[in-house]
């Protein structure tokens, strides 16, 4: 990778606008993805699939343009660079994991004994190492992801799609899973990563695109994201002796509207309007000696929140 | 406590091959062969060429059943060329054949050729294909190759083995001098008919949405077209209307290079359906295979 790669996005969406006859998919899209781990995030049917098609070269705009690696996504070059993991079983059960990897990269052009070296080294990095001449039909769901993600890997791209790569996997294939997607960054490789666990996408992602009735409705920093929507009331967690008095005392501050006790012993509620405000003054109050506050935790300042109040 | 997985990219440099698709060549070759049933249907579409072998070794005396019967085959050998290992008939015959010829034709052909491309659609396999260097045009070409391989097996490789087994178990080489250079001819011309047929399957696999779909259109069009050729040639009293079977157009070709004796179809007929045939198929296959509308 020369100094100056580093810095290119590998991949960038210009004003970019896809119709299926009379119906828009997309609409006037751009955003650039360099060698990080960007979330795109939406409801079914806003364009999520038609983006992620683009991005692979599967598709071609209507308008504006799509690049990976700085070259037209659909021509064969920049296709090389893409590894792309669907979201659909595509695996066939007759032949091993290995096999299924070696044939794939075979089409990248790889010759067979080269083909089949990688493929197996992919697989045993992912942690296939005990199954590789197994039959896909006999892997487990973790294992056939982690298949479909060593194809998308093998031919070592610099961009990498990933289509809900955590739907059906159990808690500890999904941490894995995020640990290997984190990891590639690192590597060169800049990731796009759909899904709709949003909460497993927020600990991968350095960034997320939020997608709605085909057009771009906010990219960033799921933080950044968050401090664009002030106005929107935020759920404050509090652990504290003496609740009922720090409930009436909260109660006097202009930022609270409203205050639960919960039924676990030492814990309340608040849900504050401008939560950096509120607090200043939860700093003051603690520092004064009147209260002990144990924890303090926001619970709205994830993706989900911020997504569900960007969509309504 | 999570555990990596681990992942490093590995060292060495990219290849390029010129033909990105010709594994795809290799890939339904094995796809025939990954599965027992493939084996199994791959050895009884064999039966005929076995059947030929038993036949050839009863009439040289391999096998013994008796002078009786040893006799009856002579003389049926010298009567019918169907029959007879001189002939390039009995190594050309049982592939042109409606029966066992089309029948074993359609039953390998539905294993593989006639579903690919609608397999793939339906397991969504096009979408990887795509994503890879591999262009539409060279997927069908892969896909037309590596079928033509799986039926050439019993089209093109049966009856050159035949051949040069019956060669070897001749008396003289009388054979071997007489049959060659015919046998070079309909070697070719069976090559020839293997391509075409199999790429008319193939393109027809790429218009439906699924296997079945695509089977059911295939085995419609053969023995449909087949049916269709016979009922006008009689009802018209026009033997060259056979030529409307895709089956027998094809067939037609060979018989004609190979100097089979003809039965009323028109050579420049059969090559004309074929033709047409093969240029509608593939300007729906083209349609089809756009990227857009293979991912619809």
């Amino acid at each position: 990778m020369r100094p100056d790669d580093a810095l290119a996005p590998v991949l960038a969406f210009e004003r970019v606008t896809r119709w299926y006859g009379h119906v828009v998919a997309l609409m006037d899209v751009s955003f650039e993805v360099g060698r990080e781990v960007v979330g795109l995030v939406g409801q079914n049917g806003v364009g999520k699939s038609t983006l992620m098609k683009l991005a692979a070269g599967l598709l071609r705009p209507s308008q504006g343009q799509v690049r990976v690696c700085g070259r037209d996504a659909t021509t064969r070059a920049a296709r090389s660079e893409v590894g792309y993991c669907p979201d659909f079983e595509a695996l066939p059960e007759g032949c091993s994991g290995a096999h299924y990897v070696t044939n794939l990269l075979r089409y990248h052009g790889h010759g067979a004994r080269s083909a089949a070296e990688r493929a197996r080294a992919v697989l045993q990095e992912l942690g296939l190492g005990q199954h590789l001449d197994r039959s896909i039909g006999e892997y487990s769901k973790g294992m056939r992801q982690r298949v479909r993600l060593a194809q998308a890997l093998a031919h070592e791209p610099r961009f990498v799609l990933l289509d809900e790569p955590m739907t059906g996997l159990d808690p500890v294939a999904r941490s894995e899973l995020a640990v290997t997607i984190r990891a590639l960054p690192a590597r060169g490789i800049g990731v796009l990563v759909s899904s709709h666990v949003l909460h497993e996408l927020e600990s991968v992602v350095d960034r997320v695109v939020l997608v709605h009735q085909g057009r771009l409705l906010a990219s960033g920093r799921i933080g950044e994201l968050r401090r664009l929507v002030p106005e929107l009331p935020q759920r404050v967690r509090l652990v504290a002796a003496r609740q009922r008095e720090l409930a009436a005392c909260l109660l006097q501050l202009p930022q609270v509207v409203a205050v639960n006790l919960t039924d676990r012993d030492q814990e309340l509620q608040v849900t504050v309007q401008q939560p950096r405000e509120f607090l200043r003054e939860l700093t003051r109050l603690g520092a004064s000696g009147s209260f002990v506050i144990e924890a303090v935790q926001m619970m709205d300042d994830n993706l989900a929140s911020v997504f569900g109040h960007l969509v309504g | 406590m999570t555990r990596g997985l681990g992942y490093r990219p590995l060292d060495g440099e990219r290849s390029r091959h010129r033909f990105p698709w010709l594994p795809l060549v290799r890939h339904e070759w094995d796809s025939l062969l990954r599965t027992r049933w493939g084996v199994a249907v791959l050895l009884l579409c064999l039966l005929p060429a076995f059947g030929r072998l038993v036949w050839l070794t009863l009439l040289h005396g391999f096998l013994q059943l008796g002078d009786a019967v040893r006799t009856r085959m002579q003389s049926q050998a010298a009567g019918e060329l169907a029959w007879n290992p001189d002939q390039v008939s009995f190594y050309v015959e049982p592939v042109l054949s409606v029966m066992p010829g089309m029948a074993f034709f359609l039953l390998l052909t539905s294993v593989g050729a006639a579903r690919s491309v609608a397999r793939d659609r339906a397991s969504n396999a096009l979408e990887l294909y795509w994503t890879r260097s591999i262009t539409p045009v060279g997927y069908l070409c892969g896909k037309w190759l590596g079928a033509s391989m799986v039926v050439g097996a019993i089209t093109i490789v049966a009856p050159m083995l035949l051949w040069g087994l019956a060669v070897l178990m001749a008396d003289d080489w009388s054979r071997l001098q007489d049959t060659a250079c015919p046998m070079l001819i309909a070697t070719a011309s069976l090559t020839l008919f293997t391509l075409v047929l199999v790429g008319a399957a193939v393109l027809l696999s790429a218009l439906p949405r699924t296997p079945n779909a695509a089977l059911v259109a295939w085995a419609g069009l053969l023995v449909g077209s087949k049916a269709v050729g016979v009922v006008f040639a009689r009802a018209l009293q026009w033997p060259e209307l056979r030529t409307l079977s895709v089956w027998d157009a094809a067939s037609a070709l060979v018989r004609a290079a190979s100097g089979l004796p003809e039965r009323g179809t028109s050579l420049f007929g059969s090559a004309m359906v074929l033709a047409m045939l093969l240029l509608v198929l593939g300007l729906f296959a083209a349609r089809r295979l756009r990227l857009q509308d293979a991912l619809a």
